[in-house]
Order: C-alpha cells, then sequence, then structure tokens
C-alpha cells in the first residue's frame, strides 16, 4: 500500500506540473495584458506610458515567459506563491482567507448529499417500483437538470424577497454569528448540494438494485437475517465503491458549481477570487487557485482510491 | 403523512416554477425621460444625526484604499469619505474650498499658491500643514503620476501656505489636483506605505475601521473633523455585489440604503418601486473608426460621413435606453457648458449616406467589423447599428470581446474597423477628457488620425487661464467635423437610493465617483 501511495504521489507532482504550466501558458496567450487592464479600470484617469511601464516591471512581467514560471516554482516550493496584481497582496494571504469559506460551503453541500442522497437511494432501491421510489427518482431527475444559478435566483425572489424569511446574499463566519451564518447559508447550499443529493440517489439506487439481486443477498435473508443488517451489512457495504466513485467527483463538481453560486449569493470565497481574477488576468492568483485545486482533486481521487481497498478486501495495490 | 410529504415536495417544486414563470410581462420600452441633471445637493429639511448609511456598489477599491502616490486605478468613491483633497469641484465645473482655504494663480501662469485650512486634524491626531502638504506632492511627483505631468515641484511659503510651481499652465490642473488626497506624513512615518495601503489616515469626515475584500468597506464618524456638527452620520458601509440582480433584489430586502450601478433597467426598476434615482451622464457610447490607417477605408472621411448618417440613433435610444439614454452627436453631454446646441448634426438620413458611399468609391457598401466591449456596450444597441449599417451596404461583422482583450485593442490599435465601446467625460472640464484620451500623448485610441491641428485647438483651449466653453466647442466642432468618432447615445450612471437617504451628493461633483459623506443623512 505504501508503495502504491508514493507511486500515486508521484505522479500527482508530474500532474501538477504540466497543470500549471497549461494554465501559464493558457493565460499568457489570452488577449490582454493585466498592467493595461489594472490602469483601464475604474473611472477616467490619465495614465502616462511610465507608469504602466513602472508596474509591468514592478510584477516583473517584462521578463521572458519561462523565467517567469520558473520563478513562480521556485516561489511555490519557499511558499510563496506570489504577489497579486491588483491587490497588491501576498496570494497566499488571499488563498488562505478565502479558502475556509469554500471548504465550509463544499463540505457542507458534501456533507448534505451524502446524508441524503444514500439513504434515499437505499429507499428506492429496497421499495423499488412504490410511490416513494415513483416520487424521489421524479425529483431526483429534476435535480439533476435544473440549472444552480436559476434555482438560486429563484431561491432569492422565493424566500428572501417574497417570503422574508432568508437574507438575500453575504456571508458570515458561524464564529462570528452563528445564527446569521447558518440563515445565510442555507441556499448557498441547497444549491450546492441540489446536484450531488439527485446523482447520489440515483447512483446508489442503482448500484443497491444490482447488489440486492446477489446470491449472497438471498441467502442472507434465507439466513432469517434482520432487513437493516442484510441492507446496510451486506448490501450496502458491497454496493458502495461505485457510489464513492461518484462522491469523489461530485467534489470536483461541488467547487465548480461554487463558481455560480459564490457569485449569486455574494460569498466572498475562493471561486470568486479566481472569476474576478481570470476577468483582470491576475496570473499569480489564477496559477496559485489552480495548483490548490488540482492538488485537492488529486488527493480526493487518491483517498478514494485508498477506500476501494477497505470496501472490498480483494482489491489490492502492489 | 407520506402523501403530505410527497405533495409538499412537489408543491415546492411546481412554487419555484411559478416563481420562475411568474414574472411579470416584459416592460414595454419606456419613452426617454427628460435629460438627466445632477441630483439636487441638498434637502430643504433639517438634518438629522446619526445612523449607518450603507450603499452597495458592484466592486470594491481593487489595490489601495489609503496609499494613492503610485500608479493604479484611482477609488474616489471610496477614498472621498476618508480623505481630501485640496479643493474640490462640482459637475458645474465650480471650483470650491476643501483643505485650501483659498488659491492664487499667478498672472504668467507659471505658479499656483493656496491658502491651508488651519485647525484640520489627521484621522491619527496630527495636524495638517504646509510641511505635510508638501510632503504629500513630492511623494505624487516622485512616482511621476499623470496627474501632476504639468507640475515642477512645491515650495513652503509659510505654515499654511503652499505654491505649487509649474511646467505648463493648463485649466484642468485644479480639477485634476482633487484626488490627489492628503495623507498623515507621521502614519507614513509609522507604517510605510504598505502599512497605509489598507490603513487610511487621512482628514475626511470617516475613519477608516475595516475593509473585506468583495465584502464590506467599513467607516466609522471622525469626531474631530474640522467641519463643525458634520458628519451627520455615525457610518458608512460600502458593500460591494458584483452580481445586479443579486444586489437589487438585497436592495430591495432592505439590506442596503443605495445601490449604484449603470445597468439601465436595473435603475428604471427601482426607480418604479418608489425609490430615487440620481443619476448623472458619464460618458458616451461611441464608434470608434481606425481613421490614422490609411489602406483602411474608414480612413475615408466621407465613409464616416455615410455612417454617422445611417445610423437612426433616436430608435435605439428609445428601444433600449429605458429613459436614461439620451441620444447624442458630440463629445460634450446635453447639460455641460460646452453643450453645441446648434452642432449640423448628422441626423439619420440613409439615402444621404448612401450617396456619400458612392462619392466615397463603394456604391455597393463594403464588408468590416464592429469590435465590442462586452463589459459596457449594450449587445441589442450594437446589432441595431449592425442592421442600419446593412441598409446602407455596409455588412458588419460583430466581434464581441471581454475586458480584458478590447483593453489590448484601445491601448494596442486595430485595424479595418470600428470599436464600439464607453467613452467617459467630465462635464465639468471638457478638456481633461478630451486630453487625457484624445490629444496626441494620449495612450489610449493609437489607431485614431490624431491631427496636429486638432492638438493646436486642444493646446489652446486648455491653456486659457480660465475654462472657456467657446474654446472647448472649437475642439469638438473639429472632432465633429473629422467624424474623429461617432457618438451615439449618452449613457448615465445612477443610484437608487431609499427615500430617507438625504444630501448623499452623488452626481453632483465632476467626478461620478465622488459624492459628499459629511453631507448625507437618514431622515428614518
Amino acid at each position: 500500500m505504501t508503495t502504491y501511495i508514493i507511486r500515486r504521489l508521484v505522479q500527482a507532482f508530474f500532474v501538477l506540473i504540466i497543470v500549471t504550466l497549461l494554465v501559464f501558458l493558457a493565460m499568457h496567450l489570452l488577449p490582454g495584458d493585466p498592467i493595461l487592464i489594472f490602469v483601464s479600470s475604474g473611472e477616467l484617469k490619465n495614465t502616462s506610458s511610465e507608469e504602466i511601464e513602472a508596474l509591468r516591471q514592478q510584477f516583473g512581467l517584462d521578463r521572458p515567459l519561462l523565467l517567469q514560471y520558473v520563478d513562480w516554482l521556485a516561489g511555490v516550493a519557499r511558499g510563496d506563491f506570489g504577489i497579486s496584481i491588483t491587490h497588491r497582496r501576498p496570494v497566499m494571504d488571499e488563498i488562505s482567507r478565502r479558502l475556509p469559506i469554500t471548504f465550509q460551503l463544499s463540505a457542507l453541500a458534501l456533507v448534505i448529499s451524502t446524508a441524503i442522497g444514500l439513504p434515499a437511494g437505499v429507499v428506492c432501491a429496497v421499495r423499488r417500483g412504490k410511490w416513494v421510489d415513483t416520487i424521489v427518482t421524479v425529483l431526483a431527475n429534476a435535480g439533476i437538470t435544473i440549472p444552480v444559478f436559476w434555482l438560486g435566483i429563484m431561491l432569492i425572489y422565493l424566500f428572501a424577497l417574497k417570503m422574508g424569511w432568508l437574507p438575500v446574499q453575504g456571508f458570515t463566519p458561524l464564529t462570528v454569528d452563528f445564527w446569521k451564518g447558518m440563515r445565510q447559508m442555507v441556499m448557498p447550499v441547497f444549491c450546492l448540494s441540489i446536484f450531488s443529493i439527485s446523482s447520489t440517489t440515483r447512483q446508489t439506487r442503482s448500484s443497491m438494485l444490482e447488489v440486492m439481486r446477489q446470491d449472497y443477498i438471498r441467502t442472507a435473508w434465507a439466513k432469517g437475517l434482520k432487513e437493516r443488517v442484510v441492507i446496510m451489512k451486506h448490501g450496502l457495504k458491497n454496493g458502495l465503491i461505485p457510489i464513492v466513485t461518484l462522491l469523489g467527483m461530485s467534489f470536483s463538481f461541488i467547487v465548480g458549481g461554487s463558481v455560480l453560486i459564490e457569485n449569486v449569493f455574494n460569498i466572498p470565497g475562493m471561486s470568486r477570487l479566481m472569476v474576478n481574477a481570470v476577468f483582470v488576468q491576475d496570473y499569480p492568483i489564477v496559477q496559485g487557485f489552480v495548483l490548490l485545486i488540482a492538488v485537492t482533486i488529486l488527493l480526493t481521487n487518491l483517498i478514494v482510491d485508498i477506500s476501494y481497498g477497505w470496501l472490498d478486501p480483494r482489491i489490492r495495490y502492489g | 403523512m407520506k402523501n403530505i410529504l410527497a405533495l409538499l415536495c412537489v408543491g415546492i417544486l411546481l412554487g419555484l416554477a411559478v416563481a420562475g414563470c411568474g414574472e411579470p410581462s416584459p416592460t414595454p420600452a419606456p419613452a426617454p425621460a427628460p435629460a438627466p441633471s445632477p441630483a439636487p445637493a441638498t434637502s430643504p429639511q433639517t438634518p438629522k444625526s446619526g445612523g449607518t448609511f450603507r450603499y452597495i456598489n458592484p466592486r470594491g477599491p481593487a489595490n489601495t484604499i489609503g496609499w494613492l502616490a503610485e500608479p493604479g486605478p484611482p477609488l474616489g468613491l471610496y477614498a472621498c469619505t476618508m480623505m481630501e483633497g485640496l479643493v474640490d469641484v462640482d459637475y458645474k465645473g465650480t471650483v470650491k474650498p476643501k483643505l485650501a482655504t483659498a488659491w492664487t494663480i499667478a498672472p504668467d501662469l507659471t505658479s499656483i499658491t493656496f491658502t491651508l485650512r488651519l485647525g484640520v486634524k489627521f484621522h491619527d491626531g496630527t495636524d495638517f500643514n504646509a510641511a505635510v502638504a508638501k510632503w504629500n506632492y513630492d511623494q505624487f511627483l516622485a512616482a511621476k503620476l499623470a496627474n501632476v505631468k504639468d507640475v515642477s515641484s512645491v515650495d513652503v511659503i509659510d505654515n499654511n501656505t503652499i505654491k505649487i510651481n509649474l511646467k505648463k499652465y493648463s485649466n484642468t490642473l485644479l480639477s485634476t489636483l482633487t484626488s490627489t488626497y492628503m495623507v498623515s506624513k507621521a502614519a507614513f512615518d509609522k507604517v510605510g506605505k504598505d502599512g497605509l495601503r489598507w490603513n487610511p489616515v487621512g482628514t475626511g469626515p470617516f475613519k477608516f475601521v475595516s475593509f473585506e475584500r468583495d465584502v464590506v468597506l467599513k467607516v466609522a464618524r471622525f469626531p474631530d473633523y474640522w467641519q463643525k456638527g458634520k458628519p451627520y452620520l455615525d457610518a458608512i458601509e460600502a458593500h460591494f455585489i458584483i452580481d445586479p440582480l443579486t444586489a437589487s433584489a438585497a436592495f430591495e430586502a432592505g439590506e442596503a440604503d443605495a445601490i449604484g450601478g449603470d445597468v439601465a433597467k436595473v435603475l428604471y426598476d427601482l426607480g418604479q418601486k418608489g425609490n430615487q434615482v440620481l443619476k448623472s451622464y458619464t460618458g458616451a457610447i461611441t464608434l470608434i473608426p481606425d481613421s490614422k490607417n490609411p489602406d483602411s477605408v474608414w480612413s475615408n472621411l466621407k465613409v464616416r460621413q455615410a455612417v454617422d448618417y445611417a445610423i437612426d440613433r433616436d430608435a435605439i435610444v428609445k428601444a433600449r435606453g429605458f429613459g436614461l439614454w439620451t441620444t447624442t452627436y458630440e463629445f460634450a453631454p446635453p447639460d455641460a457648458s460646452a453643450y453645441i446646441k446648434d452642432l449640423p448634426a448628422r441626423t439619420y438620413n440613409p439615402e444621404k449616406a448612401k450617396q456619400l458611399l458612392a462619392e466615397a468609391g463603394y456604391p455597393n457598401g463594403f464588408t468590416t467589423k464592429i469590435i465590442g466591449d462586452s463589459s459596457t456596450t449594450d449587445k441589442e444597441a450594437t446589432v441595431a447599428v449592425q442592421g442600419f449599417l446593412s441598409k446602407v451596404g455596409i455588412e458588419a461583422q460583430l466581434d464581441w470581446v471581454d475586458f480584458a482583450g478590447f483593453v489590448q485593442y484601445v491601448m494596442g490599435g486595430w485595424k479595418d474597423a470600428i470599436l464600439a465601446c464607453a467613452n467617459g467625460f467630465s462635464a465639468a472640464n471638457l478638456n481633461q477628457g478630451i486630453d487625457f484620451v484624445w490629444s496626441q500623448t494620449a495612450a489610449f485610441f493609437p489607431s485614431v488620425l490624431k491631427t496636429d491641428q486638432l492638438q493646436t485647438l486642444l493646446n489652446e483651449s486648455m491653456g486659457a487661464k480660465d475654462y472657456d466653453p467657446a474654446l472647448v466647442q472649437k475642439v469638438l466642432r473639429y472632432m465633429h467635423d473629422e467624424v474623429m468618432f461617432l457618438p451615439l447615445y449618452c449613457i448615465t450612471r445612477g443610484h437608487a437610493v431609499k427615500p430617507y437617504v438625504h444630501d448623499t451628493g452623488f452626481y453632483t461633483q465632476q467626478s461620478w465617483a465622488v459624492f459628499t459623506p459629511a453631507d448625507t443623512w437618514l431622515s428614518k
């Protein structure tokens, strides 16, 4: 197992280099110049070419591309992700302020989608063809097809503007004001988790239906085991592998979905920082963000792969 | 129970769907409203003290809120609550005292002497005086900022008098000096510019409390402010919400007292719901041909004139303006002192356009490209322009680029195309906007032919001791005759403000981004 993990980590290192290099080149190949964008935004203002050149030198954008990339990599190795062009603050400061916000929303969405999707899928499989299966399946199909930004706007309209039950927007850390923070999180977390709840429900139902037809399940029923034991111990555990794979992928979907949700609900998370940075071509922020996301996704996949061995002892890693 | 749960689930879904479909029927395009003019500066009621004024803006300050002596975008909207310059200039161009109580322009136009206000304190308790003012200007000069490009040096005459020596006089100088905000030297000595960048220490009516990027900037009343009895408010919060729908919903839900923006439909809708809409012209949407390129069809004056005749501006404004746009044929907004009332406008005349195209050697028209800035230009209006051009035989392909890509064209140039974009101006002193963008030294629009004759006229207009609308009109007439660009419609920026908010001063100042926080008060 240790050898397997080390091999995966070495692979991950090269994947990270390739990903960051591609993003670096893509950002620099896009039309536009971050310094020109920087001085052109906002109010009407005269700008001299000296000002523009001074800024370009200040951020090292006057140097060859390869040198800029190598410098950035060397900085990352030292834990220095560079200075944001627009914010003029260390990228790490910005990321460390934003990351907990996105992480809190994403983790909550993942927990909720698992807590609802898994039992809902099991119930559907066990009660196949009954009214509960029909209703949950219809809702799951709807949940997969509803665009999250539309859902977000509708929720704001209904629950914030019309009923006044929830605040329209914003984010308050739970440590600052627990109830305000919770109320602000209801709609964004619902939007973030809706797709994942639906897909987990569908996958669990399908996986459980497959497992429940197996001989060992029939044997378990024949032994007179309780329904809970048959379903949870013999059925669910054996049906979990595709579900765990899906949950690993759900994390990527949730992080991707947070780009829209943070914008709609005005949440100052990582995704909003990233979107703003892409528009103004703030290279250091974009590169830092991509590196972080790539590391997170690679680690998630590694954990998912390792969990296969725990779920099915027949799986061994060489 | 199960049935109730099932019905509830279905009900929620139906409710969401109905909410989605329940949007009121499309708003008919309103008739154009009278031309906007700046909001009244003062309210007839007696100001009441206390309260927190919360306003929403799409974006917060980008790179600094406290250290301005370095290149970067200006930030008047946020800095004006905490910092002040020597003078203020209002929307009509009147220069008003601020940290300077008086100023004298030398007869030979080589210097301006400012008498500084006594008894002004910075937020850190230190005094504002001539030495601090000189030190501030030295920082701007050392940073080689464009807004002090005509200043050579600053001398201290006595404790409350400084003399600003000039390389070249321009009547735009006092206007540009409004944004050179004074910062505490003692604070700089203590924390440096990195410390000041996010912890402003100025002389303004409010002092800095906290700033959270993309969330909120909070400032609180400065008790030692030099205008006794002001400010009226206890605090101001600037909230940053980028999505216009969310911002407008937050405003309607009572999460803010004012909302700023340039989305005409949003402002129109909020105005219809009983809110005050304060607004002013901030620029014109223009088509800018690459007239400098001799190989381009746009270098031909008759072609440019033809296009000017080909577009029905009134129809576009009526369909898309929601009462916030005004047809224009010139660079000056209708309420500017330099606005030319008798300008021979090339009003919609497709036959004349075809005739001019034939005279230019293009009887069957030609193909070209319109490069649009997707962040500032209304897409439907530009499609309408495309349609009008097609009617006279000009087939224009639309090329929408984001702000990043568009800036590259604006600063780097373009070929065989016209740019469609917002072109900002300040009605107070149009020389400023023309100098920033259309002068030969300006970094913007290098593909536009900026002739020596234009530069001579501009120098003459800027070099006059006082701003002279008649001289500006000469520049504007030349630009119109040469069709350097085609203004289509004036756009306005506005704030929707709740009825209990008074004397914000939005759009009463030279810069749309500055308001009057010391005068603002709430009657609720």
